[in-house]
């Protein structure tokens, strides 16, 4: 069953200037975003930076402005914001930021720290907090001593894992990851997305995967959503995404990683070269007049692609001739 | 490549300190390296291992009151260790230039694109103000910029982050330098640009046969464009070789554990590979033994060496101590 539901997402930036202040034009981060995260699986949004994956991310909590579009969550309607002020929601759903520090109070301890989401959602004596507290930071990997700590005296990567074990305090079902991995060294980043997978396993939770780290993403997440110019362009499986990329995008992104098999670098190099090139021929094919990606076309049972109307069609009977 | 030429760089020793509290910590220790002709390194290792120190050493850029240089480094003849700040002036930007991972602070906000790379110019070469004007145009060009007179007219903070990062590049080759140190020139930029910014590298690179040295922490952008492969870890050279020899045959610990915390294909559903523990800080740099045996607890004290040496493989791949020999995974043993 769908966890979260987002439909016709749109956040629109006012750029404002002037005498007075008036908006003068404005930014459309998010346009017509459109996917659904299932219980218990990991769905990445991927792209490039300002494609506008952030936004999503913070418009799903109630933290941007939303413009347009629905959203609904445990098939319940959340789209108004005042839903999702709600005890249930601020619970369920937690966000994990690229860089814990600055979002973690510099001037409380750990234990305050983490227990903050209990003492708001949960009335637990005294005891019990401390309990959980130590419960949490056995998950993530910390020992006890880390209590009376400060969040300055800890690595990158442990205070990467303070804050996911402030996110999964309240046992949430839904966490909202952005680019939790990108500020940390390799073998810190290993440590951090192994923590994700376990907890995961551990208690059923849905990721919202934010990253621009197409490995990563790759290594995360069930499912995947290419993000570009505030647009969907192609959603599908990890092997839909990875072994069967329909979107000119999705494909010279995926041909621009790079790749440690050093045998074959001249072959990959002009492989993405060419790549390049048929992007830049063609890429106008696949945006309407306006820039706009065309809408998202199911190609496969799980694949869905952003595709001119001739193309979706050749896809449409190419589809209905398999089955 | 001509094998006969002299070499371009040659570090012996070199050690760097910083002064921290009144004490020097080293964060450079013993780095031997050679930097051939014509030839594209890496330096590779997590963050903290010394590698934007080793590049501000060769540069020139330390700040002589809180940091002490020792050992040799000598380039075209000249040694560095010893060189004042007018000597280095003479060959900062013509004969050695560097690139750095954020542009926009390594260039000046108040000035035009066009004015900031002519400056280079008019203090290394005789060539007139058109003349200059001309080679900015063609540099701007020759560096991918679609419309050079207009990027040339141009401040820093109207280019997009890929845009300014050509400009530090064409700044760099302005005067066809014979070593370009570019430190995580792409780590703040996106994949495709990325790409694009390491192809232009690697061409500059063949075109004008200019020595590359590229500071990266990225695995996968070493093995696409490197000849040759320094591994650094807590301020040593730990070891190197070709880009096959590193990618293919990795002898040392820290080599072998790095390539295996990668997420890849293969890996995809599997738990990622963890170095346990951390890069040690410079105040707590173990004074003797190998550095990275803390973090490999498992394999016996008695596999380290006590003062662990550069060892020769052949074929110019070299590894640091000779634990390696009886290095092994502990997740495969139990296996
Ligand atoms: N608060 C804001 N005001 C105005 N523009 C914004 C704001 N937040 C984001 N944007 C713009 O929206 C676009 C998408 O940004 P973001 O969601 O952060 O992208 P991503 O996370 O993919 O890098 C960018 O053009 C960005 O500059
Ligand atoms: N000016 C300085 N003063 C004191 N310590 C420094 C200074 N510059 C770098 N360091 C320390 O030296 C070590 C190596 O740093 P650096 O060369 O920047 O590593 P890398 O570029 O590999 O990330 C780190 O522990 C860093 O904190
Ligand atoms: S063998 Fe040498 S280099 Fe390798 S981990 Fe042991 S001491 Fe370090
Ligand atoms: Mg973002
Ligand atoms: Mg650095």
């Amino acid at each position: 069953m769908s966890l979260l539901t987002v439909k016709d997402l749109q956040v629109y930036f006012p750029v404002r200037g002037g005498f007075f202040n008036r908006k003068l034009d404005e930014i459309q981060a998010v346009r017509d975003v459109s996917f659904s995260i299932n219980q218990g699986e990991t769905f990445g949004l991927v792209g490039e930076s300002g494609s506008g994956k952030s936004t999503t991310g913070r418009a799903i909590l109630g933290l941007e402005p939303q413009t347009g579009g629905t959203i609904s969550y445990q098939g319940h309607d959340v789209t108004k914001v005042a839903k999702r002020q709600h005890q249930d929601f601020r619970r369920d759903v937690q966000m994990i930021f690229q860089d814990s520090f600055s979002s973690l109070n510099p001037q409380k301890r750990i234990a305050s720290i983490i227990s903050e989401p209990l003492r708001n959602f949960e009335n637990l004596s005294k005891n019990d907090l401390k309990l959980r507290v130590l419960q949490l930071l056995d998950i993530v990997g910390l020992s006890p001593d880390a209590l009376y700590k400060y969040p300055h005296q800890f690595s990158g990567g442990q205070q990467q894992r303070i804050g996911i074990a402030r996110a999964v305090a309240t046992h949430p079902k839904l966490i909202i990851a952005d680019e939790p991995v990108s500020a940390l060294d390799l073998s810190v980043q290993a440590q951090v997305l192994n923590f994700m997978k376990k907890i995961q396993a551990e208690f059923g939770i849905s990721y919202l995967f934010i990253s621009h780290d197409l490995g990563v993403i790759r290594h995360m997440c069930d499912r995947i959503a290419i993000m570009t110019r505030g647009e969907i362009v192609e959603i599908g499986t990890r092997s839909d995404i990875y072994q069967h990329p329909i979107h000119i995008y999705t494909k010279q992104l995926l041909e621009a990683i790079p790749q440690t098999d050093v045998d074959h670098r001249e072959q990959h190099r002009e492989a993405r070269l060419a790549m390049n090139q048929k992007y830049h021929q063609d890429k106008h094919q696949y945006y309407d007049q306006q820039g706009r990606a065309f809408p998202l076309v199911q190609v496969s049972e799980t694949h869905w692609v952003s595709l001119p109307p001739n193309e979706a069609l050749r896809h449409k009977i190419l589809q209905r001739e398999e089955h | 490549m001509k094998k006969t030429q002299a070499p371009l760089l040659v570090t012996k020793h070199l050690k760097t300190s910083f002064k921290i509290n009144d004490h020097y910590y080293q964060a450079l220790d013993d780095v031997n390296l050679t930097v051939n002709p014509d030839e594209f390194l890496a330096i590779v290792g997590e963050s903290g291992c010394g590698k934007s120190t080793f590049a501000n050493t060769i540069m020139g850029l330390l700040d002589e009151h809180d940091s002490k240089v020792s050992g040799s480094a000598v380039f075209e003849g000249q040694e560095l260790t010893k060189l004042t700040e007018t000597g280095y002036d003479e060959i900062r930007g013509l004969k050695l230039s560097m690139i750095f991972q954020d542009p926009l602070s390594a260039l000046n906000p108040l000035k035009r694109i066009a004015n900031q790379i002519d400056e280079v110019m008019a203090y290394h070469t005789d060539l007139s103000k058109t003349e200059r004007y001309q080679r900015v145009l063609k540099l701007l060009a020759e560096v991918g910029i679609h419309d050079p007179k207009r990027t040339a007219r141009q401040f820093p903070h109207q280019l997009s982050g890929g845009m300014r990062q050509r400009v530090m590049i064409a700044m760099a080759v302005a005067c066809k330098p014979d070593l370009i140190i570019a430190d995580e020139p792409t780590t703040a930029l996106d994949v495709t640009i990325q790409a694009q910014i390491l192809d232009l590298l690697r061409r500059v690179q063949q075109e004008n046969h200019t020595s590359i040295i590229l500071i990266t922490h990225d695995l996968g952008v070493v093995a696409e464009t490197a000849d040759r492969v320094a591994v650094m870890y807590a301020g040593q050279i730990v070891e190197s070789g070709s880009v096959q020899q590193i990618f293919k045959e990795p002898q040392h610990p820290y080599t072998r554990s790095l390539l295996r915390s990668i997420p890849q294909i293969d890996n995809a559903t599997d738990d990622l590979y963890v170095i346990q523990g951390n890069v040690p800080s410079l105040q707590k740099m173990p004074a003797a033994g190998d550095r990275f045996a803390p973090r490999i607890p498992w394999i016996p004290a008695s596999a380290h060496e006590d003062l662990p040496v550069m060892h020769d493989l052949g074929d110019g791949h070299q590894v640091r101590c000779t634990c390696y020999r009886q290095f092994y995974f502990k997740e495969d043993q139990r296996a």
